[in-house]
This record gives C-alpha cells, sequence and structure tokens, in this order.
C-alpha cells in the first residue's frame, strides 16, 4: 500500500469517528441544553457520565489528533520503503509539531 | 444553543469547508467574519473555532486528494518543515511588527500573487520555472481532461524559504498559510494547481492541529459552537476535491484569484481603520 492510501486510509477513519461522536454529542445537546465546561479535564469526566459534551470534546480530539497522526505513519511508510530522506522529514515535522505545543502561543 | 442558531453554523460552516477545500485553504477566511458578525463570538473565540475548522477542512479533503494521488507527500513534508519553524517564529514576534504595517504588506503580497496568477491563468499544467533537473518528480491523473499530467518539483530550497516566509506571515496574522502556500508551490516551483491545492490542503492541517490543542488545553475553545461548526465543514469539504478533479483548472485559478483580491482588500481596510 502506498504512503498516500495509508494516509487517506487514516485521515478517513479520524473523519468518521469524529463526525459519530460529534452527531451524538450535538443531537444530546440539542435536546437538553449544556453546562459549558472551562476545565478540559472536566470533559472526559463527561464523557464517562455519557454526557453530550463528552462525547463533542472526543470528536474533536479525534479529528485534531488526526493529522499528527497521519504524519507519524508517514515516518513509518518512507521507513518501510526505505526512503529514509522523506522518512527523516517526516520525523521533523512530527517532531517540530508537537514542540509547538509548547512553545505556541495558540494564535 | 437554539436550532436555528445551529442550522446557520452548520450551512455558513458547510460552505466555507466546500470552498476553502476546492482552494487548498482552511475556510477561516469565510468563517472568522461570518462567526463574529452573524453568530455573536468574539475575535478570539472565533479564530480557535476557525483552528479546528482548519483541521477539519484539511483532514476531509485530504483524505479525497490523497485517495486520488493528488497530493504530494513528499513535497508537502518538505514544505512543512520550514513552514512550521516560521509560523513559531512569527507568533513570538507578533507583538514587535506594527500591525498595520504588516497588513499593509501582506495586503501588497497578496495584490502581487494575484496579478502573478492572472498573468498564468493560460498555464494549466506544469510552470517552466528553470531549466536545471528537478529535485523529484511526480505525477496525476487529471479526470477533466482524462490525461496524465507528469510534473518536476523545481527550486525547492526557493520553495522552502518562502514557505519559511509564509509561516512566519501565517503566525503573525493568524492566517492559514495556504493563501500563500498554494501560489508559492504554482508560480515559484513549477507544481501544477491541482497538485498545489491537494498538497496545500494536507500541510494546512498539520501547523493547525498543534495550535488548537493549545487552545483546547487553555479552556478558550466553545465546544458547542465547534461541534456544530466541524459537523458542516467535514462533508462540504468532503465534496470538494470530487469537484476540484472534474472542474478546469482555469476556473480554480479564477475562484482562487478572487478571493486573494477579496482578502488583500480586507487587510487594506483593516489597516486603514486600525
Amino acid at each position: 500500500m502506498t504512503v498516500s492510501a495509508l494516509l487517506s486510509r487514516i485521515l478517513r477513519t479520524s473523519m468518521y469517528l469524529s463526525m459519530a461522536l460529534l452527531l451524538i454529542g450535538t443531537v444530546g445537546m440539542l435536546l437538553h441544553t449544556p453546562t459549558l465546561l472551562n476545565d478540559p479535564a472536566a470533559y472526559l469526566t463527561a464523557l464517562r457520565a455519557g454526557q453530550p459534551l463528552g462525547f463533542i470534546a472526543a470528536g474533536l480530539a479525534v479529528l485534531t489528533l488526526g493529522p499528527l497522526c497521519g504524519v507519524a505513519i508517514a515516518v513509518y511508510g518512507y521507513l518501510r520503503r526505505a526512503e529514509y530522506r522523506f522518512a527523516l522529514v517526516a520525523l521533523g515535522v512530527l517532531l517540530i509539531t508537537i514542540a509547538t505545543l509548547f512553545v505556541h502561543p495558540g494564535r | 444553543m437554539t436550532l436555528l442558531l445551529a442550522l446557520g453554523i452548520f450551512g455558513t460552516s458547510m460552505a466555507a469547508g466546500l470552498i476553502g477545500s476546492m482552494l487548498g485553504l482552511g475556510g477561516g477566511l469565510i468563517l472568522v467574519p461570518a462567526m463574529t458578525l452573524y453568530f455573536g463570538l468574539d475575535i478570539h473565540k472565533a479564530a480557535a473555532i476557525s483552528l479546528l475548522c482548519v483541521v477539519a477542512t484539511s483532514t476531509a479533503g485530504s483524505a479525497g486528494y490523497l485517495k486520488r494521488e493528488l497530493t504530494d507527500v513528499r513535497l508537502g513534508l518538505f514544505l512543512e518543515l520550514p513552514t512550521v519553524v516560521g509560523a513559531i517564529v512569527g507568533a513570538s514576534c507578533a507583538n514587535m511588527v506594527n500591525p498595520r504595517v504588516l497588513n499593509l504588506t501582506f495586503a501588497v503580497l497578496l495584490l502581487y500573487i494575484a496579478w502573478s496568477l492572472w498573468r498564468d491563468q493560460g498555464r494549466t499544467a506544469a510552470v517552466v520555472v528553470d531549466n536545471k533537473p528537478p529535485v523529484f518528480t511526480g505525477e496525476y491523473h487529471d479526470e477533466a481532461s482524462d490525461t496524465q499530467v507528469a510534473y518536476g518539483v523545481h527550486r525547492l530550497p526557493v520553495g522552502m524559504t518562502a514557505s519559511t516566509f509564509a509561516g512566519v506571515l501565517s503566525g503573525m496574522l493568524g492566517v492559514g498559510g495556504g493563501i500563500i502556500k498554494v501560489p508559492v508551490m504554482r508560480l515559484l516551483m513549477g507544481i501544477p494547481l491541482k497538485v498545489a491545492v491537494a498538497t496545500s490542503a494536507f500541510m494546512i492541517g498539520i501547523t493547525a492541529s498543534a495550535s488548537v490543542m493549545t487552545y483546547f488545553v487553555r479552556g478558550e475553545l466553545n465546544v458547542p459552537y465547534a461541534a456544530v461548526a466541524v459537523l458542516g465543514i467535514l462533508p462540504g469539504a468532503a465534496l470538494g476535491p470530487r469537484l476540484v478533479a472534474k472542474l478546469p483548472a482555469r476556473v480554480l485559478v479564477y475562484g482562487f484569484i478572487v478571493l486573494v483580491l477579496a482578502t488583500s482588500t480586507q487587510m487594506i481596510l483593516k489597516a486603514v481603520h486600525r
């Protein structure tokens, strides 16, 4: 399987899974107006309790992690094909992107 | 949230996702004004949702482009590396530069890009940028003309330098880099427009995902609004690649020029009224 096909599969899975979680959460939210949560950790508790905002947060997390998983898959794909130059570049992108979590002011 | 408000956000996001994925952008240029003007969100909350929508547009759009083998993943990774570094530098230096000067510089740059694309519109496939052998090559099947289009990636160092600049601007102005990345690939590196759009769609999601996490961890993301916006974006953005594959490249060039001109006007107005 080509790197493009692998990436497409990962992104498609992430898209459908997040859509399903977001749909459950949004329908629940429209039926019962939820209280907004300001603490991200509270969303985990909400998910465990089966509350709509928990499903929404899980859906958003799956969606957000999709591209990063895609880059990780690209590293693996290029390593398997012995295209070390591209694997190294993909690894660099992954590491720098993760590093931005700690230095990026989030604009 | 009322059903009417949810439907309003859903419809606007779907349009933003469709247009964004067709032009290799995130859709934030449409969503941020709509969220602030019509749905009552302040600019920071709207920017956070816009970034999340960039990830959604990129995910849905890229899945389609990658399946059609329009995305040049190798080129995307090479250009993404300097873009992320540039975005960090830009975001860190954002307060050191006069916003009026920044907006005007960006507007002038966009006008130049619009003019270059207009001048170049007759060429729908690869642009010959130099006579040296390409750094690497690629090809794709153009469904509109039912032909196999081969291209070479030229002037990679120039493209990487321009991508750093795109990253700096993206970090300073809080805009997605697609509006600069697509012309850079098209005009400086000789990449066909459809490949440039698909590769840009892949790249913008990677950059935006890290920023979204930052917003979420800080508790600055309006989760209910974000959910409805993403539910609208995903089907809209998934439709984009199907249309791009069938549309003549010239139509995409015109669409891109219109959007670049609109953004440039917005930047000039922002600089004048500040």
